[in-house]
């Protein structure tokens, strides 16, 4: 330990500038990030889009959340190559100096540097954000310990094994063009999520064997090995990627059988099909059919959620297309729900050859299932107020009424648990008072993750996010003259937070025959005018 | 027949071996290949406790190369090395307490000063002795304020070598220590060498001949990677002798026709026969009586160690080309 304090000190000594930058930007990220969580003003009523933003310093924060890491990425560099393992002319290398005692000398900066100072900047924007900061340590601690897994290892990884800054930061760039090209060759996927189709947490015992690599380098004090290691890792983590939407994963993620389960997915007659041409970043030419569903069967305390989508498209004549496993990012489906659509991305050769004739399409489905297990009854006011077991939430007032016109919450640590918010919204402003809550429509939206850590990959330790309520804007008075199309939320309205939880997940399918392919177009949201013919 | 026979002082400093009777530094076949390239061949060699061994050979023979397998900077394809008792692939924390290495090309922490690179090692070594190390500041003149980036050559190899001796190191391992180095410090180096000499093994490599002649108490010549030789240097001294024989006429042509092996760079002219013997010993006059039974005079010379080591040099290549 006398000896990792030894070299600790001197690489304080010699890192002293890029330290400051380290304290500096991280002392920014805690002045400037609650402008992040601060409620914008909406435009609605003057007619444009909610959520403009009045203020620059947002952006700045934002910029300054990135500019964290980078400076951490610097200052590891720099670090790390103060006791180079590359080349054959250290200076060091001939000293007895003892692996373990460099090693600890180098983690114990990187937690004094950049742990310790992102840990009291976190405690800042806790107490900013209404919590209580000495109450979430545990969970901090494993924010902390998922940054430096995902941020600070694989940096040092690459400083571990290159001889210069320049190198290392060449080598990045190498390893983020692979990655690119990588994507563009196993085709671009929607957006995907490891977590819930690799419950092995394979990812984290990549960051294991990436830490034992840097560690073997440390040991041997030779690089050669831990290189050859870090590609395989680099191309085990592609290999997840693909993987990631492959039918077996998927359907060891998901099976096929859920006892129980009556829920049922049908094509919904009332709605017609639209298409829309989307290449991708391999220039590859899709069409982006949308379907709308309808949800029979699920119990009223029950909500699933579309995970994923893999389609057949059988032709007549015998021929068909088989697309991959693509992620549906869909809101949750609850039972009444009237406006649900499958989206499916197919080959547009394909369906140029076979969109004569009606088509079969058979869908399967990777469905999470979850279920109501608490309401909490708030009433809506016009400065922060707390919802137990969620957060805190403020209004996001209107820019020319100043009455509330939606509402933005925060939490510490992670994102609230899977949660429905229902709401009734007041026409014609809150001039009127409880009066013009009675007869307002009503309103809703999904926030939260239905499964949870002890804490999100959130440098802030803040999470913050606008809902998005339905039925804010009323769409018959927007963009006309003279009428204001905002809805509100006026101080007083119930607000209703419903809990989900995990019930479970499963594979589902559906069949629809004599389907009649839409026409689609390359640009914007044309919709087709040709008719779906239901079976 | 006349046979005359010259001795000089011997310039090398006689080998006691004070410190034991093992060896500090012993190579088996070490070998090193850069892809096609064999940068060390095969290179077996002893470097006896308390010896000064300097390593010669010219640039590109492959020192820096084999020091560094040595200090296990490099690892060897082939072959094994140890350095006071322990592998040289193992050689890395606790080990180098024992062992002072300083090279020319080494990077140094440029950013520090000479007094904070002293101090910054001080708690590296158990043994370190700082009324040693202020004797050698004092004796080097190093200005420990300044930092190293802003130093001289001469004053950075001295600021390395204060580094390397203030713990009193059983092995001193030096790479080209000398190169460029004007030649007041260049004594200084020498003389603070020969100040531990007995209590320090000391390794060092160079290419400048008539300088380790005056210091060392071994040599061992590297060519191509290949050791040509590897012995104390009063005994190389006193088996090596240019042998000029006098002989009538034109015999010279027919004489010595099946000579030793250890005749090195044989010339004959008319009357005239020169070599350079490399096993002279007792009973070499006896054997150049019977190999040139009609010689007017043999004259037997002592040879200085450039000489010796070009004789060999020139001697290999010439059996390389046959």
């Amino acid at each position: 330990m006398k000896q990792a304090i030894h070299i600790f000190a001197k690489d304080a000594r010699r890192l002293w500038l890029e330290i400051a930058v380290v304290l500096a930007v991280t002392a920014l990220f805690a002045w400037l990030y609650p402008q992040t969580w601060m409620p914008t003003r909406s435009y609605a009523s003057m007619g444009m889009e909610a959520g403009v933003s009045v203020r620059n310093t947002s952006a700045l924060a934002g910029l300054v959340s990135v500019l964290v890491p980078v400076s951490w990425w610097i200052l590891m560099t720099r670090l790390v190559q103060s006791e180079n393992l590359v080349g054959d002319r250290q200076w060091w290398a001939t000293k007895p100096y003892e692996w373990p005692q460099l090693l600890g000398a180098k983690v114990l900066f990187v937690a004094v540097f950049a742990g310790a100072p992102l840990l009291i900047a976190q405690w800042v924007l806790l107490a900013r954000a209404g919590f209580g900061p000495l109450g979430y340590l545990p969970g901090q601690g494993y924010g902390l310990l998922l940054a430096a897994m995902t941020m600070v290892l694989p940096v040092a990884a690459l400083a571990v094994v290159t001889s210069r800054f320049g190198k290392t930061v060449l080598t990045g760039f190498g390893v983020l063009l692979a990655l690119i090209a990588a994507l563009l060759v196993v085709g671009w996927r929607k957006n995907g999520d490891f977590s819930v189709m690799l419950p092995w947490h394979l990812a984290d015992l990549l960051a294991v064997t990436t830490a034992a690599a840097m560690m073997f380098a440390y040991a041997r004090r030779r690089v050669g090995l831990t290189r050859w290691l870090l590609a395989g890792i680099f191309l085990v983590g592609l290999g997840m990627g693909y993987l990631t939407y492959s039918t077996t994963v998927i359907e060891a993620a998901y099976p096929a059988s859920a006892g129980g389960v009556s829920m049922r997915l049908g094509m919904d007659g009332s709605r017609l099909a639209t298409a829309n041409l989307a290449p991708n970043l391999a220039g590859k030419k899709s069409v982006d059919v949308s379907l709308p569903v309808s949800v029979t069967g699920l119990g009223s305390e029950d909500a699933v959620n579309l995970d994923a989508a893999q389609v057949t498209v059988k032709a007549l004549d015998g021929r068909s297309w088989t697309s991959p496993w693509e992620m549906e990012n869909r809101d949750h489906l609850q039972a009444g729900v009237a406006d649900a659509t499958i989206g499916m991305v197919i080959d547009e050769a394909f369906l140029e050859a076979v969109k004569a004739e009606p088509v079969e399409l058979d869908l399967r489905f990777a469905l999470t299932r979850m279920r109501a297990m608490g309401t909490a009854q708030v009433a809506m006011e016009g400065r922060d107020f707390a919802v137990p077991e969620f957060g805190i939430c403020s209004p996001v007032p209107d820019v020319l009424t100043s009455y509330p016109t939606g509402i933005r919450c925060r939490a510490a640590l992670r994102e609230p648990p899977l949660t429905f918010i229902s709401v009734r919204w007041a026409d014609d402003g809150c001039a009127e008072g409880p009066a013009a809550l009675a007869s307002g429509l009503a309103g809703g939206g999904w926030t939260g993750a239905v499964e949870q850590g002890p804490a999100d990959l959130n440098l802030a330790a803040v999470w913050s996010s606008g809902l998005g309520l339905s039925n804010g804007i009323d769409q018959e008075k927007f963009g006309k003259r003279g009428q204001n199309p905002q809805r509100y939320l006026c101080p007083g309205t119930p607000m209703t937070f419903t809990r989900y939880a995990l019930l479970g997940r499963m594979l589902t399918a559906m069949t629809v025959t004599n389907f009649h392919v839409p026409e689609w177009r390359a640009t914007g949201a044309v919709v087709s005018n040709r008719t779906v013919i239901l079976p | 027949m006349t046979i005359t026979e010259s001795t000089r002082e011997a310039g090398a400093k006689p080998y006691t071996g004070v410190v034991g009777h093992g060896a500090a530094i012993r190579t088996e076949g070490l070998t090193k290949r850069f892809g096609g390239t064999v940068a060390v061949d095969r290179v077996g060699l002893a470097v006896p406790e308390g010896a000064i061994y300097a390593l010669v050979g010219a640039n590109g023979a492959g020192k820096t190369t084999l020091i560094k397998i040595l200090m296990n900077i490099l690892r060897p394809s082939e072959g094994r090395g140890t350095v006071l008792g322990v592998e040289s692939a193992d050689l890395r924390g606790k080990a180098l307490r024992r062992i002072g290495y300083v090279s020319e090309n080494q990077e140094f922490p440029e950013w520090m000063t000479v007094g904070a690179m002293l101090a910054y090692l001080r708690p590296f070594y158990p043994g370190w002795d700082r009324g040693l190390e202020q004797e050698l500041v004092r004796q080097f003149d190093l200005p420990l304020e300044r930092k190293l980036k802003h130093l001289s050559r001469g004053q950075r190899m001295k600021a390395a070598m204060a580094g390397a001796l203030a713990f009193r190191p059983a092995l001193l391992v030096l790479d080209e220590p000398f190169g460029g180095l004007d030649p007041l410090v260049r004594d200084e180096l020498i003389e603070s060498l020969l100040d531990r000499a007995g209590e320090t093994t000391v390794f060092l490599s160079s290419h400048d001949l008539a300088e380790i002649e005056s210091f060392a108490s071994h040599v061992g010549y590297l060519e191509q990677g290949r050791l040509l030789f590897s012995e104390e240097i009063e005994v190389l001294a006193g088996r090596f002798r240019e042998v000029t024989v006098t002989l009538d006429g034109s015999q010279a042509a027919a004489a010595g026709k099946s000579r030793p092996a250890a005749w090195l760079l044989y010339e004959a002219t008319d009357a005239v026969v020169r070599f350079v013997h490399s096993g002279a010993g007792a009973g070499t006059r006896e054997e150049l009586e019977a190999q040139f039974p009609k010689a007017r005079a043999i004259a037997m010379e002592p040879m200085r160690l450039r000489a010796i080591v070009l004789a060999v040099a020139k001697s290999s290549r010439e059996r390389s080309r046959a």
